[in-house]
């Protein structure tokens, strides 16, 4: 079992969207919780959380050159609850599709309407062991 | 329907010597209930495919440690898994069975449970052995958790089914009924329950690969061997080891029934080598004469075997015994003599002097007996004078050439639970232990110190251990291929050792 925390940042709405694992939608709505578990299979695993009803012009409050106020998405922590290993480094497999067509880098932070995905492995302690993490 | 109740499987990493012994007494026991399975040993094949690799050594760095190999290792070895993976499932067993020797053997297990599960998520596997009934969790990153090892790869779904400590009792039934969790029998086999155990079916392994790789007497001879056991547990208890921690009792087979079994797989099999798996072949005096006289009666001099033999104290083995020894057929004995010191082996409790060790180094010598020393560096008492007293020892039997004589410098002083020195010891000598990440090459447990003794550091401790490893090279008393192992392994050591501490 492995358990997603997030930050949620709420604007006069809740950010809205969905948590799918292996194309199986397990969550479609507005984000109203910080943790969210999951039971991946042994071996490979795509996660999925979306952000969809971002209106960016209402939504982000900018003041100074600094948000004051948001609606998003933070992936704070990935973590096994049989193991107790946390997930670090989340960007090294994982991409943030934007609904216009951007690849970003945003470790964890979905803030614009799009799809962030994250491919692990499962157990961690095998994940752990890719090379993607030594090289 | 599928072709077999279960395959079972030896894993890596270990040393290659006989033909494993665990999935051959499991076959064994399940041709007595009718169950149909059959036998593979992974360790050897493993080895052999990448023995000629340039990164050998980092890949066996990586099975033995847990830590990272160039990419090309990763790639031939993930690829490699997958294959062994595909083979298992391909056989169509109802359940696959891992064996693991030491906890050496936990890398590889988990990398072939989490391919076979991803390719076949309800493949029913089932884990045993000692490399899994010690449930040690020290050695993997994720020991946070507090939970033993096999309750980690249950929780995870690695695997369906664990055995912890003797597996003979109720492997029948998990496999007859298809039962899953963690199954501990509780208690260690009796001697009644040892003598009735039956004879290892060797039958399936692929005996080519032992004839052309397994130096059974680590000399130029290459055969095919059995293992054979003969008694569980060991009549010392040395300060440093920790069978006494899993296998409390000595018990031993009758010294008839020990041949009786090698016997009937040299008649039935054709095998003539065997490796012993006991901890001290001569543990029980009077079950180890039972067996070279019911040997040297009813097949004298036609099998050869070989184990790991102690020196007893003067008197108590006769010049009679060894050449009964030899007419029996043992060619060639592994004794742990671990330091030249007195005062070091006295502390380790191994109850034999220098004298006691002259006069087994010359008796066995006399019969033609080859014979291997272990000897370990950096013992928690030992000072640079009693590690010049273990140069001198191997200087002073210099008339005794190898292969006749080998040397084995096994390494430097772990001190890990389950051994009278962690358990017992650790306040009164003032061990404690640096805080070394687990995943460092090298045991968590080397990283000890004592204020005691306090030139015997890691880095001294690896430092001497370089010093011997060259020092019986230079006198011809090992292999070239165990040199550079030996050596790229110190090497490592240190690397990592620095490297952790620059952190």
């Amino acid at each position: 079992m492995i358990q997603l925390t997030f930050d949620i940042i709420e604007n006069n709405k809740l950010p809205r969207g969905k948590i799918i694992l292996n194309d199986n939608v397990l969550h479609n709505n507005f984000y109203d919780f910080t943790t969210f578990d999951i039971k991946p299979n042994v071996g490979s695993n795509i996660l999925q959380i979306t952000l969809d009803n971002k209106i960016e012009k209402e939504d982000t409050v900018i003041e100074n050159n600094k948000i004051i106020k948001d609606v998003c998405v933070v992936l704070k922590e990935v973590k096994c609850m049989i193991t107790k290993e946390i997930l670090t480094n989340l960007d090294v497999s994982s991409s943030y599709a934007t609904d216009k067509g951007e690849q970003l880098k945003t470790y964890g932070y979905l803030s614009y309407n799009g799809t962030y995905t994250f491919n692990f492995d499962y157990p961690f302690f095998i994940f752990q062991k890719n090379k993607l993490f030594y090289q | 329907m599928t072709s077999y109740h279960a395959v079972f499987v030896y894993t890596p990493y270990s040393k290659i010597d006989a033909m494993p012994l665990a999935p051959a007494l499991l076959k064994a026991i399940c041709n007595q209930h009718g169950l149909k399975t059959t036998t593979l040993d992974y360790n050897i094949e493993l080895q052999i495919d990448y023995k000629d690799k340039p990164w050998a050594g980092d890949l066996v760095s990586y099975l033995m440690h847990f830590v990272g190999m160039p990419t090309e290792a990763y790639d031939w070895y993930w690829n490699w898994v997958e294959e062994k993976a595909k083979e298992l499932i391909n056989l169509n067993c109802n359940w696959i069975g891992f064996s693991l020797l030491s906890y050496q053997s936990l890398c590889f297990t988990h990398d072939i449970c989490y391919t076979i599960k991803k390719l076949k998520p309800n493949q029913k596997i089932i884990i045993g052995g000692s490399g899994i009934s010690k449930d040690d969790n020290t050695r993997v990153p994720f020991k946070k958790s507090n939970k033993y090892m096999s309750d980690i790869m249950l929780e995870t779904g690695m695997c369906n089914a664990i055995i912890i400590n003797e597996g003979e009792n109720v492997l029948i039934d998990i496999l007859k009924n298809n039962k899953t969790g963690k199954f501990n029998a509780g208690k260690q086999l009796t001697h009644e329950e040892l003598n009735q155990l039956p004879t290892p079916s060797y039958i399936d392994y692929k005996t080519d690969l032992y004839k052309d790789n397994s130096k059974i007497f680590h000399l130029t001879e290459q055969a095919v061997a059995a293992t054979i056991t003969g008694s569980k547990g060991c009549v010392r208890r040395c300060t440093f080891c920790d069978v006494y921690s899993f296998e409390p009792k000595f018990v031993f087979k009758d010294g008839e029934r020990i041949a009786d079994e090698m016997i009937e797989i040299y008649e039935t099999q054709g095998i003539t080598h065997f490796m012993m798996s006991d901890s001290l072949i001569n543990g029980s005096m009077k079950a180890f004469r039972q067996m070279n006289t019911a040997l040297a009666k009813r097949l004298p001099r036609t099998i050869n075997y070989y184990g790991e033999y102690i020196a007893r104290p003067k008197g108590q083995t006769t010049d009679e015994d060894y050449h009964l020894m030899a007419e029996a057929g043992c060619k060639h004995v592994i004794v742990g003599i671990e330091s030249g010191s007195e005062a070091v082996r006295n502390h380790m409790k191994k109850k034999f002097t220098n004298e006691d060790i002259d006069i087994m180094i010359q008796s066995l010598h006399k019969v033609g007996i080859t014979q291997e020393w272990n000897l370990m560096v950096g013992y928690l008492t030992e000072t640079r004078k009693d590690f010049e007293e273990t140069m001198e020892l191997v200087k002073r039997y210099k008339d005794i050439k190898f292969p006749n004589m080998i040397v084995n410098p096994t390494g430097i002083l772990h001190i890990f639970p389950g051994s009278p020195l962690f358990d017992t010891h650790l306040r009164q000598l003032d061990i404690e232990f640096e805080n070394i990440p687990a995943e460092a090459v090298g045991l968590k447990w080397d990283f000890w110190f004592t204020k005691q003794n306090p030139e015997n550091t890691f880095e001294n401790r690896v430092s001497w251990w370089n010093e011997l490893i060259d020092f019986c090279y230079a006198h011809d008393y090992m292999t070239e291929y165990r040199y550079n192992t030996k050596k790229h392994l110190a090497k490592r050591c240190i690397e990592e050792y620095k490297k952790i501490l620059q952190k």
